[in-house]
């Protein structure tokens, strides 16, 4: 294998190198003020490539766009007119979620999003198709091994969340929103900024459907919640018990994450940093990572 | 699959490409197939990636990042018939961003170019409030290897780019950009270099930067 210093740069950037390659990579650094430069560039570009508040937010507009664009006419995606008209439009949004948004709960949301607004209510037998939640995938992680058998197009059996997840009928023979139906609602509410409704809904999606996965995952979105609300003992609560249910879930490193803030929040300084490190130690090369990590040396640095 | 060209070698490649399993490639494949499903949970898995990564080309300040990421994803979509399999799904779709990022960065210098020559409207001109140098004071070097990526030829800005934004190795840029080592390795070298000139060339950002002439 090369062993040049751009390489050891750049895996000394993924934290792969060993012992002897790392002194190796600091005699190469120290001999040569170009590759010094480019080294730092390269670990100022790492640190950009942290979540900001927002992002979720941002990321679950773009899916949604492509979806929805992608669903109308497959060949009009390479048509780019549409990009100066829009850039206005998002600025707007984009500078009105900004400040309000925060990263992890709408990326639950968007697993189930629902269809953009400016269609019609999606028919039953398509509902099956996208009202279950795609098979859980972390962005903010490594995603993990995907099947996409769990969502066939034509006619498919019943995916194993929505057997689990089924929804009753009542006597009148109308059949009840599913545990899919109120988190793609909560999800949506939730997007439009409509705090309460979408705490409603993932309340009653988890007194519905205690045991579905989207109860599960609806536990981090209540958590992000209810942390910016300014009630950590509440998200505190949600977020602990996502990591008491589903302690290999996708969503672990958000749960950690949000823990730590509920925890900074309630002035429990030292069990948040625990959950940080847990988080580190867990996942050192998830998106959080760089925060937490710089969130800890603050914390070692702090009189 | 890689192209072959002179001077590549498989053994080239460290050990990162040796191709690992791919969480994302059989989603992939879903989508390419048509399935909106799996198109639905491909983009819950990279858009966030996409952001970042054009986040870190354009800077956080550009005005238009949510369209070039939206951009972005689609040139993902677009483009994922071709992949064959250099890297992981995820990787190719962050350099996807990242030549999208880049082609805005350069459509944007040419726009700005064409405002100077005409004088159209010297606003737009001022509203980068601070220039690089003035951002890189603040202790990054980020920004300056972003002014490199808009002024070197686009075979050296793609190297830097893979380089310091995706973090990539010789054998990884080799690999994406189709690209013999030593080919690489000069390129580089004189991105390398043309990073240092720009900083030489500025006495503030030498004492920052702790460079001497």
């Amino acid at each position: 294998m090369s062993q040049s210093i751009e390489d050891l740069s750049a895996r000394a950037r993924r934290a792969n190198l060993g012992e002897a390659e790392r002194r190796r990579l600091k005699l190469m650094l120290g001999a040569s003020v170009e590759g010094q430069l480019l080294h730092r560039a390269g670990l100022d570009f790492d640190e950009e490539n942290a979540v900001l508040p927002g992002d979720d937010a941002i990321a679950a507009r773009i899916a949604e766009r492509v979806l929805a664009r992608s669903s109308r006419a497959p060949a009009a995606r390479r048509r780019r007119k549409w990009l100066p008209l829009a850039a206005a439009a998002c600025l707007i949004t984009a500078a009105a979620a900004g400040a309000a948004a925060r990263y992890h709960g709408v990326i639950v949301a968007r697993r189930t999003a629902s269809p953009p607004a400016d269609r019609p209510p999606t028919p039953a037998p398509e509902r099956r198709l996208s009202s279950p939640p795609p098979p859980a995938v972390s962005p903010l992680v490594a995603p993990p091994a995907i099947t996409v058998d769990d969502a066939p197009e034509v006619d498919p059996p019943p995916p194993p969340i929505a057997r689990r997840a089924a929804a009753p009928t009542n006597p009148s023979g109308n059949a009840t929103p599913s545990a899919a139906d109120l988190f793609a609602d909560a999800a949506r509410a939730r997007r439009e900024r409509n705090v309460d409704d979408a705490i409603r809904l993932f309340e009653s999606l988890q007194r519905r459907y205690p045991t579905s996965l989207e109860s599960r995952a609806a536990d981090i979105s209540l958590g992000m919640m209810q942390l910016g609300r300014g009630a950590a003992t509440a998200a505190l609560d949600h977020f602990r018990r996502y990591l008491r249910h589903s302690a290999d879930g996708e969503l672990v490193p958000e749960a950690l994450w949000g823990e730590s803030e509920a925890l900074r929040k309630l002035g429990r300084a030292e069990e948040s940093r625990a959950s940080l490190s847990a988080l580190l130690s867990r996942f050192p090369d998830s998106a959080y990572a760089a925060a937490a990590r710089a969130k800890l040396d603050a914390a070692k640095s702090a009189p | 699959m890689l192209r072959s060209f002179p001077g590549f070698r498989r053994s080239d490649l460290p050990e990162a490409l040796e191709p690992p399993h791919d969480e994302l490639a059989e989603l992939a494949a879903a989508v390419e197939r048509g399935n909106r499903a799996a198109l639905r949970t491909f983009l819950v898995a990279i858009v966030p990636h996409l952001l970042r990564v054009v986040r870190r080309v354009l800077g956080s300040g550009h005005p238009d990042l949510e369209d070039v990421a939206q951009e972005a994803a689609y040139g993902v979509i677009d483009a994922l018939p071709r992949f064959r399999g250099e890297g992981t799904v995820l990787h190719f779709a962050c350099r996807t961003a990242l030549h999208t990022a880049m082609n805005t960065r350069r459509r944007d210098l040419a726009q700005k170019r064409a405002w100077v020559r005409d004088i159209v409207d010297l606003e737009h001109i001022a509203a980068d409030e601070l220039g690089p140098e003035a951002l890189a004071l603040r202790g990054s070097l980020a920004p300056i290897v972003r002014v490199l990526l808009d002024e070197l030829p686009a075979p050296l800005a793609e190297a830097l780019a893979l380089h310091t934004v995706l973090g990539y190795t010789v054998g990884e840029i080799a690999q994406a950009s189709h690209a013999p080592v030593e080919t690489v390795r000069s390129r580089l070298r004189l991105a390398k270099q043309a990073l240092r000139k720009r900083i030489i060339a500025d006495g503030t950002l030498r004492d920052v930067a702790g460079v001497e002439k």
